[in-house]
């Protein structure tokens, strides 16, 4: 048998192997609507961000919990932070934006490893389950848990992207989050 | 004499005067009657009029398809069925207004009280629709094209999320009209199975990985939670994809569809299907009545079964690597049109 016949019998009995593989993919699920399309850095070096499985109760889950009951009660999400992180938010926002009706849309616990200072800026760019539009009201925060054991919350600028959401990490924000965090979009 | 006749004069029109006033004052008390008895009419609830033929010839509205005119079936009952790729304990620990779970499995009932037909449309859990997205905290984010399966997934994974699928399978096949739901989480196929007697069906594919007697080629009836291994399991049964299922779904259907009409017939009641319904309460979310169950089972036992009908289209891989459906928009409009229309002659 000729090379050139092995080669392609060859590619044929590969292509007839993997397919069933390709064939048999998981069902979709809900979790699967999230997803980390790309990051970049300043030095190249990819972030390494990643959504972890569901795991115990934590300190992410309390405070999911916490705010869920502070909207039964109330109607601006935003005023369930502190003046500081309010004044963050707005501060991100263009001119004239009503902030009064956004609510907590996304809440989606990552890990991030590997960061190095000399990436500097890292853009996350992240699909949620929720399409988001170039003229939406949007608040983007990074939280995480504080040497206190209290929960920190640092607005971040984002972009809308495909109806997924560039998020930009700037290094000093960077220095601080430990592995663990969470990211929530307010809309 | 004369006395005696002016007394008689005297007496009669006396007599005349209380005829006159008791007649005045009969009218008097009827027209009152009138008047009051037309107030309370007014007043109240205009009657729905009896024998009111006006609408008699009303024509239905008909649409235009191809070269043809169809008119809607007009005695229609559609039930959206669904398996649920999820066990009822932890549906409770929903969480987010995310996780009620896929809806795996899609059939819709077309039943037909003129004809005395039953159409059953099996649609794909990857088919790509327009379904609806929730918040965490569950408001109402915006809709987005994914596999249909997904949008049971956001709700409460009760009412909420089988409303919410009912909209989206309407609006997949062009906004036709689905009556109830009925959702039957993974926990109830066995138990279904079971009050049948099990169902009896050949093998084709080799489910010895999950069963060492569920072997190809072998003819059993299954037991217990063969059944849902049958009816769910793919990953490492035959080609592995929800296609394969799917065959194996309308086959495992048939059957079971068979099983209960028999059962029917056997008893000569419905007290089997009031029994059945009882058995798969902590598995079932359905917006039926259990008498309506009872009824439509029992009135539609020797109507007509026809072929289950399957959109077609085209699977492909989409960038995420997940398999996506994607029905073909001309034959989703010839199924519909199929199922719900007949042709004005």
């Amino acid at each position: 048998m000729g090379k050139k016949r092995f080669s392609l019998l060859l590619a044929l009995v590969l292509l007839c192997t993997c397919m069933p593989a390709m064939a048999a993919t998981y069902s979709k699920t809900t979790r699967d609507l999230i997803r980390i399309i790309s990051t970049t850095t300043d030095n190249g070096t990819p972030l390494a961000l990643f959504i972890p499985e569901p795991g115990a109760k934590g300190v992410f889950e309390d405070e999911f919990d916490g705010i869920e009951t502070y909207m039964t009660k109330n109607s601006s999400m935003l005023d369930y932070f502190s003046k500081d992180v309010k004044t963050a938010i707005a501060a991100l926002q263009p001119q004239g934006a009503d902030l009064s009706k956004l609510t907590l849309t996304e809440y989606t616990p990552f890990q991030r490893t590997n960061y190095d200072p000399v990436m500097g800026t890292v853009v996350a760019t992240i699909a949620f389950a929720s399409p988001f539009t170039a003229d939406q009201t949007l608040a983007v925060l990074v939280g995480y848990v504080g040497k206190d054991g209290k929960m920190v919350w640092i607005p971040l600028e984002a972009a809308v992207t495909d109806g997924s959401l560039a998020l930009s990490f700037p290094p000093e924000v960077l220095k601080e989050l430990p592995t663990d965090i969470v990211i929530a979009v307010l809309s | 004499m004369k006395e005696h006749w002016r007394q008689g004069k005297h007496d009669r029109i006396s007599e005349l005067k209380s005829t006159l006033m008791i007649f005045v004052i009969v009218i008097l008390f009827a027209l009152a009657m009138y008047v009051v008895g037309q107030q309370i009419e007014s007043s109240s609830e205009s009657a729905e009029p009896h024998g009111d033929l006006s609408r008699r010839f009303t024509q239905v509205p008909a649409v235009e398809y191809g070269d043809n005119l169809y008119c809607p079936h007009t005695r229609l009952t559609t039930i959206l069925v669904m398996g649920i790729d999820q066990y009822a304990a932890d549906a409770s620990q929903n969480t987010f207004y995310r996780n009620g779970g896929q809806a795996d499995y899609l059939l819709l009932l077309v039943i037909d009280d003129e004809a005395k037909t039953i159409t059953p449309i099996q649609i794909d859990r990857d088919t790509m629709a327009e379904i609806s997205i929730l918040g965490v905290l569950g408001s109402e984010a915006g809709t987005r094209t994914e596999q249909i399966c997904l949008q049971h997934g956001f709700g409460d994974g009760g009412k909420q999320s089988c409303e919410f699928t009912q909209q989206a399978v309407s609006r997949l096949l062009l906004g036709v009209q689905i009556d109830f739901y009925v959702a039957l989480d993974m926990g109830g196929i066995a138990t279904l199975n079971d009050a049948v007697g099990g169902v009896t069906l050949t093998l084709q594919d080799d489910f010895t990985s999950l069963d060492p007697t569920m072997l190809p080629g072998a003819t059993l009836t299954l037991h217990g939670i063969q059944a849902e291994y049958y009816v769910r399991n793919r990953m490492n049964i035959g080609i592995g994809t929800n296609a394969s299922r799917m065959v194996r779904q309308q086959t495992y259907w048939e059957g079971l569809a068979s099983q209960l009409m028999t059962r029917l017939e056997t008893d000569g009641n419905a007290n089997f299907i009031g029994n059945l319904f009882d058995q798969l309460k902590p598995y079932l979310i359905t917006d039926m009545k259990r008498g309506r169950i009872i009824n439509e089972a029992w009135s539609t036992r020797k109507y007509e079964r026809f072929s289950t009908l399957h959109p077609e289209g085209t699977y492909s891989t989409g960038e995420d690597g997940f398999v996506e459906f994607a029905a073909n928009p001309a034959a989703l409009s010839d199924l519909v049109i199929q199922a719900f229309y007949s042709k004005v002659l």
